[in-house]
């Protein structure tokens, strides 16, 4: 558990005047679940971007002893155009490009990669057909394969759930549970909503602009002193349910 | 059948004469080169991108005139300028595409009208540019459509997995550490040259339907990226040739024509493909 990735330092992020990101500092270690949780417009998805090379920060650096290679979920997919003429296959072997170089052709093991993946997520039947016809679910299982298609050492995924129905969250979560605790893939999770990913991740990393909290979940709700600046709500995770709070 | 035999010979003639030769292999040439770059603007919605860069090639048009020099080259430095600045508003000050074009294209227009106006002598000329007449196209313009529309093909396919991206998802293609910006150049600069040697076929007023109307049509059936590609080419290639020969056999203007197909299929098959999901 502790072979680093790659180590979050000082990052902070401005949009001019405003601070949208006040000095965060973590790590991420091989084989870690990381849930970063927080309020609507507390950075998670701005802190996800710096990470990805998307957006530049004001200062701090991402360190890391290797090129690392992240597999990646938005929290907005393109398939919400049901018209996109693209099959599953085709949006999967997108993920496959990171590891070629321009002009990114695809070798015939590639494509034997990519239906591989597609049947490990139940998805094989679906290789041949428009994306846009899925269901959400089903989607959304297309998109982590493209992630996972880019062989990762980082998964990271924004807020992939927001567009599902409860069962189809749980059974997300734990597709992903999964990959984590078997295949060893080191995963990043941004979520708003704490109480739907705490009993998945080992790790928790609370953020409000800055880093409230980083930590397990045990220690999560011994620490007494967060509740000033916790969401009340977010502090229900550590209550049984008729427990008084 | 007297009649039918008639319009036969009639082609057999032209073709005999070498009248409609050249106009079916530009034609085809365009056909191809057009289809093969609207599925990437289409689904990146730059659609209007093709209608506002012939606006542009309307004032370069009335520039070559004005200084009586070839429509042709002068047009394509001219038209990819246009489509990089167009870009440039875009990226550097925050103008949104539609925007951007927009700007552009009436900018484009005024000047041309101005050049115009202040010239006398070359309205007939501008009148073809404006609605196309591909059967007065030469042996150049016949070979420029051919050089075009291999380096158009050659280019898509080389980079196809980096434009799927790009069109796809261009934060993800960024992601993946894609030169986006790059792509987006070649898109722009390609679509450029594809409408300046276009106009030729259905004019600066209707090119941008050649680029829409396939792809569209073929986006109605539920196929993959690149089945999409070939069938709007195949379905640009066809209407074109038919819509040329029909032009030539009725006298009507061809690149009207040619629109006007591709209006009637995609109405047809828009209408059957509801008929058919309502019975399902």
């Amino acid at each position: 558990m502790n072979d680093k990735i790659a180590t979050i330092k000082n990052i902070t992020v401005k949009f001019g005047r405003q601070t949208i990101l006040n000095n965060i500092s973590f790590t991420i270690c091989k084989g870690d679940y990381i849930s970063i949780v927080g309020p609507n417009g507390s950075g998670k998805t701005t802190l996800i971007k710096t990470i990805l090379g998307l957006i530049s920060p004001f200062s701090g650096k991402i360190i890391s002893d290797r090129k690392i290679k992240i597999g990646y979920l938005p929290q907005k997919v393109a398939t919400q155009d049901k018209l996109f003429p693209a099959t599953s296959a085709e949006i999967v072997a997108m993920g496959a490009l990171s590891s070629r170089k321009s002009p990114r052709h695809l070798s015939n093991d590639d494509k034997k990669d990519i239906q591989k993946l597609l049947h490990n997520l139940g998805m094989e039947k679906y290789s041949d057909t428009r994306v846009g016809l899925l269901s959400g679910g089903q989607q959304q299982r297309i998109m982590l394969a493209r992630a996972l298609a880019t062989k990762p050492d980082i998964l990271i995924l924004d807020e992939p759930t927001s567009a599902l129905d409860p069962k189809m969250r749980d059974d997300f979560y734990l597709m992903l549970q999964k990959l984590n605790k078997e295949e060893n893939v080191t995963i990043v999770l941004i979520s708003h909503d704490i109480a739907s990913v705490a009993k998945y991740v080992n790790k928790i990393i609370y953020l409000d602009q800055k880093i409230i909290f980083n930590g397990t979940l045990e220690e999560f709700c011994k620490t007494s002193d967060l509740t000033p600046y916790i969401h009340t709500h977010d502090m229900g995770i550590c209550y049984k349910e008729g427990e008084a709070k | 059948m007297i009649f039918v035999s008639d319009f036969i010979s009639l082609i057999v003639k032209a073709f005999e004469y070498g009248l409609l030769t050249k106009a079916i292999i530009v034609g085809i040439a365009i056909a191809i080169s057009s289809a093969f770059l609207g599925s990437f603007l289409v689904l990146k919605r730059y659609s209007m991108m093709g209608d506002g860069l012939a606006h542009v090639s309307f004032a370069a048009l009335a520039i070559a005139l004005f200084f009586n020099a070839s429509p042709l080259y002068v047009s394509i430095p001219i038209v990819s300028f246009a489509a990089i600045i167009i870009l440039l508003m875009n990226e550097k000050a925050q103008i949104h595409g539609d925007a951007a074009i927009g700007l552009i294209s009436s900018f484009s227009i005024a000047l041309g009208t101005i050049i115009v106006t202040l010239s006398t002598g070359f309205n007939v000329d501008l009148f073809s540019y404006l609605f196309g007449n591909i059967l007065l196209v030469t042996k150049t313009d016949m070979w420029i459509s051919i050089i075009t529309t291999i380096v158009v093909i050659g280019l898509v396919l080389i980079f196809y997995n980096e434009l799927f991206a790009l069109t796809y998802d261009e934060e993800y293609a960024k992601v993946l550490q894609i030169k986006t910006k790059r792509l987006n150049y070649l898109l722009a600069i390609l679509t450029a040259i594809v409408i300046v040697v276009g106009i030729r076929a259905v004019g600066t007023m209707l090119i941008s339907s050649l680029i829409i109307f396939p792809t569209v049509t073929a986006m109605q059936f539920s196929l993959g990226f690149k089945k999409t590609i070939l069938f709007a080419t195949i379905i640009s290639v066809l209407l074109i040739v038919i819509g040329i020969l029909l032009s030539f056999l009725l006298n009507l203007p061809t690149g009207s024509t040619i629109v006007m197909l591709n209006g009637i299929l995609l109405f047809i098959v828009f209408v059957s493909k509801k008929l058919i999901y309502k019975k399902g």
